[in-house]
């Protein structure tokens, strides 16, 4: 597919030293790779449009990771090679966070009624990207277990438990025998159910 | 006298061999009845504690060995096997539901989606108020596109016991995700730390809407 073809030419580019010159061809490839996907969205074809998107999505990440794998300059002392390290992660963050940008305006196609295996990947990616607001996936109760019968108790259900009374707590057991022997606790436990996430 | 009469009273020792050899063969051959096409079903509610669904069969105590042996299967991962032995099982218990939702269950996970929404579908016709059911074909519709079913799967999961908690954090993340309706996401996401409040990870997510939606 002509996205695909596009995108491999330009991740096949990778920073060397000297960095201006690698650099600049990078920045080239980057600037040619982007005019050619943009173009596929402009067929307006959904598919096309959600797999272009995901290609220019991953282009910027290609790029933020390019730079912040690129070979190091080897003239620099200790202090200079950490500032130039800082230079290097703040001059690639930003095209991370435009390849989220555009990995999010793809999932906007979703509200369109699309959904293929670009925004499946799309999703994938921003769930590696930014977990905490996109790595959520359905739970499964697990197998019912049971042939003919099957129990559900919430996780925070009470249960009922029996702890031995002690002895100072004893009641009269003449006046009171059950409670001499049981006591109903109803602190929340954890309740087994087939996988569900539990109470500590 | 009737002097044949003793003689064709008396049993013929090969003849009653081979009678009872014949029964028991015939017995031990014997398939179970299978269970009635739909057995009736009871849905029990316990307030804040959960529920139990009891479907009225009689099982055959080799057909419930079996299906305990193939979720024994299924559990170990020795899915093909497992799932082998259940649809064996489901092909005599037609009016249960829970082998063919088990069946549902294990050919999701092996990726067979389509064959996975075929028995969640078949365990619906047999018991319509089993929200098990209903959750799992809610994911599958889900993971198939269509997004509107599965919110249906969960919202009658939900009708069946609102505080089925995997219906309503699955619902939560669809509402979230697939649907961008925040405000459905976190009025579910909300509900569902009623029923699991110690979950970090949806203690998360409920911030991060409210900070999306400005709150």
């Amino acid at each position: 597919m002509l996205a695909e073809r596009s995108y491999q030419q330009h991740t096949r580019l990778v920073l060397v030293q000297p960095f201006e010159q690698s650099l600049a061809a990078k920045q080239q490839s980057l600037d040619t790779t982007l005019a050619e996907l943009g173009a596929l969205v402009e067929y307006e074809v959904a598919d096309v449009t959600a797999a272009a998107t995901f290609y220019i999505a991953e282009v910027y990440l290609d790029f933020s990771h390019a730079l912040l794998d690129s070979e190091r300059p080897t003239d620099l002392n200790e202090k200079e090679l950490a500032d130039y390290e800082l230079m290097i992660e703040e001059e690639a963050y930003p095209f991370e966070e435009r390849a989220i940008e555009v990995h999010e305006e793809n999932l906007e196609l979703l509200t369109a009624g699309v959904y293929n295996s670009w925004i499946e990947k799309t999703l994938s990616q921003l769930a590696s990207l930014m977990p905490g607001r996109y790595a959520k996936a359905e739970i499964s109760s697990g197998f019912v277990g049971s042939i003919n019968s099957y129990a559900y108790r919430m996780p925070i259900a009470p249960t009922i438990t029996i702890d031995p009374v002690d002895d100072e707590a004893k009641p009269d057991e003449a006046t009171n025998p059950i409670e001499v022997t049981a006591r109903i606790s109803t602190d929340a436990v954890l309740t087994a159910n087939h996988g569900a996430t539990e109470q500590p | 006298m009737n002097s044949a009469a003793p003689y064709t009273l008396l049993p013929n020792p090969r003849l009653c061999a081979a009678l009872i050899a014949t029964i028991w063969m015939l017995g031990a051959c014997a398939t179970p009845p299978p269970a009635p096409a739909t057995a009736p079903s009871r849905v029990e509610i316990d307030g804040q504690v959960g529920f139990t669904i009891t479907e009225d069969a009689e099982v055959d105590i080799e057909v419930n060995s079996d299906y305990e042996q193939a979720i024994s299967d299924l559990e170990m991962g020795r899915l093909e096997q497992g799932i082998a032995r259940l649809e064996s099982v489901a092909a005599g218990t037609s009016g249960l539901s829970a082998p063919r939702i088990d069946l549902g269950i294990a050919y999701h996970r092996v990726g067979d989606l389509d064959a996975a929404e075929k028995n969640l579908l078949l365990a619906l016709d047999t018991n319509p108020e089993h929200p098990i059911a209903h959750n799992e074909l809610g994911i599958i519709y889900r993971k198939t596109g269509r997004f509107a079913q599965a919110r249906q799967s969960y919202e009658a999961a939900l009708a069946i016991y609102p505080g089925f908690h995997f219906a309503r954090r699955n619902l939560a993340v669809l509402c979230d995700i697939y649907l961008a309706d925040l405000d459905c996401a976190l009025a579910n996401y909300q509900a569902y730390m009623k029923t699991v409040p110690d979950d970090d990870e949806a203690t998360m997510w409920i911030a991060d809407i409210e900070n999306r939606l400005g709150r």
